[in-house]
């Protein structure tokens, strides 16, 4: 089995490589914007499968398999939720956002918000936080491939995992910059999205064959009431899991600089539209299998997993080898396609938003700088095992949520001061900071419900109500 | 567009509210099939909505 997987994942390291010199074609120049945003020449269904599988993680596979396998269907839910917000903002705003980086020359996510209120130091604030919230979301996943590693061969092998990824994050966003990150990520998503519905279909047939239905699974996830909300679902965590997650599209900078990246408006509608289909068709494969592999275990038909991220683990040492191989090989690939964005991401707003005072012909070396520094960050968060990194990199979208109030009043064109703006940004991560210092702990952060309110409530109440203060003083 | 939106936002609230009312007792499929209807009236206006992109509209 341990070849096997090693055997497909070398194989696939290869085809992605490949394919990452491949795209070098399509790379015309070296300029930060080739670099970073492909000279705003990608094509719709590239531009779809790249901000697919940017979107979903490895969290996917194996966090949202556990989740459904713990707390039943309002796991469906939380997602679902994702995804309609998702797409319904990129309805609304994504053509407008297109139009303006266009004509106005936006690189980085921070350069957008500075040039919508006129203020520099926006983009400033604004990539500080990034790489706060960001760093921790993205060594989580390098870590995540360490511990694949580390399940597949042993405690020692986490560190080879470890480095495997910063070589291969690495290579795939440098060799040609987003044009390289996209067609590998593409060639990810396609994998991530096979490798689930062969699980499923995998799960299904056995679950079958050993007599258990679907009229039996529903009544054994019924009986536990897992196909409700109640015991597991109340209100405020409901809202404490869905309000930092539907403003994704608009907060994580790794997806708002997708938005600059399609050739014409028609690319930009074919990757809204493919991935919706994308996103749909993959949220509803994995929780059917957390759903189903809860009701095998309930049946006796599967042995019970040790931890709620050990479900994805322990179905895959029950299956196949070579689907398990295929299977272990796609948690890497979703890990890979999340941290790689990020990084070029990241660097595009340190060499843009911090480094701005560098003259123009040194960017290009401070870019790579910015992608060699971040990328060891990454990497070295995760080797060290730090403490927290996975309540931190959960509370990420936390982090950015302060984010989502002044860059969507300035996407809707009701623009406050820059300094509401900004104190409407710095005041709600502060409120998280200092929650993450008054805990202790990340993870109490993202589920604490003060004064009945999730902290994401509260943020979003704050930065909002700064935000429309800013308006009305900037109006009158 | 506009319509399409107004169909997003509709089906956003209804994702949050529904299952805490109407479905809060379902014990088979009922909430999880809402919530994958829901899914697909996302994807029917993602694509619907995004129609006219690019050619003016």
């Amino acid at each position: 089995m341990v070849l096997l997987a090693l055997g497909v994942l070398v194989g696939y390291i290869i085809i992605g490589t490949i394919l990452a010199v491949a795209s070098r074609r399509y790379l015309r120049g070296v300029s930060e914007k080739e670099i970073f945003i492909a000279g705003g020449r990608m094509g719709g269904f590239l531009s779809a499968l790249t901000y697919a599988a940017t979107t979903y993680s490895a969290f996917m596979i194996v966090g949202l398999v556990g989740f459904t396998y713990d707390w039943g269907v309002g796991s469906f839910g939380f997602e679902i939720t994702y995804f309609v917000a998702t797409v319904g903002l990129l309805v609304a705003f994504a053509p407008r956002v297109w139009r303006m980086a266009r004509k106005r020359g936006w690189v980085s996510p921070g350069e957008m918000l500075a040039d919508l209120y006129g203020s520099r130091w926006l983009a400033v604030i604004a990539s500080l936080i990034y790489l706060v919230a960001l760093i921790p979301y993205a060594s989580a996943q390098v870590k995540g491939i360490g511990d694949a590693f580390a399940g597949l061969a042993g405690e020692d092998a986490y560190i080879l995992g470890v480095g495997l990824a910063l070589v291969v994050m690495l290579v795939w966003s440098l060799v040609a910059g987003i044009w390289s990150v996209a067609v590998t990520d593409a060639f990810q998503g396609l994998w991530m999205l096979a490798a689930a519905t062969g699980l499923l279909a995998w799960l299904y047939l056995k679950l079958a064959g050993s007599g258990l239905g679907l009229g039996e699974a529903t009544g054994i996830l019924a009986s536990e009431g897992l196909l409700g909300l109640e015991g597991y679902w109340p209100p405020a965590k409901f809202l404490a899991f869905t309000l930092p997650w539907i403003f994704f599209a608009v907060t994580n900078p790794q997806v708002v600089q997708r938005l600059y990246i399609p050739r014409d408006e028609a690319s930009l509608a074919r990757m809204v539209r493919w991935f919706a289909v994308f996103g749909l068709y993959y949220t509803v494969l994995v929780t059917l299998i957390g759903l189903l592999a809860r009701a095998g275990v309930e049946a006796g038909l599967l042995p019970e997993p040790p931890s709620r991220d050990a479900v994805t683990p322990t179905l895959l040492s029950l299956t196949h080898p070579l689907l398990a191989a295929v299977v272990f090989t796609s948690i890497v690939a979703a890990a890979v396609s999340t941290a790689d964005s990020i990084l070029l991401t990241l660097a595009s707003s340190v060499s843009r938003d911090l480094g701005w005072m560098v003259e123009e012909k040194r960017r290009r070396a401070l870019a790579v700088a910015a992608v060699l520094l971040v990328a060891v960050a990454m990497a070295g968060v995760a080797a060290a095992r730090v403490g927290y990194i996975v309540g931190l990199s959960v509370l990420s979208s936390v982090m950015l949520l302060s984010l989502a109030p002044a860059t969507i009043a300035a996407w809707a064109g009701y623009k406050a001061h820059p300094l509401a703006a900004a104190a409407s940004i710095v005041s709600g991560f502060t409120l998280v900071a200092a929650l993450i210092v008054y805990y202790r702990n990340p993870l109490a952060v993202f589920t604490a419900t003060p004064l009945g309110l999730p902290v994401a409530a509260w943020v979003l109440t704050v930065s909002t109500l700064i935000v429309l203060i800013g308006v009305m003083a900037r109006r009158t | 567009m506009t319509k399409w939106l107004i169909v997003q936002i509709i089906a956003l609230l209804l994702a949050y509210v529904i299952p805490y009312s109407l479905l809060r007792e379902s014990s088979g499929w009922g909430l999880y099939a809402f919530w994958a209807l829901l899914g697909m009236v996302s994807l029917v206006s993602a694509w619907a909505g995004t129609r006219g992109w690019g050619r003016g509209g």
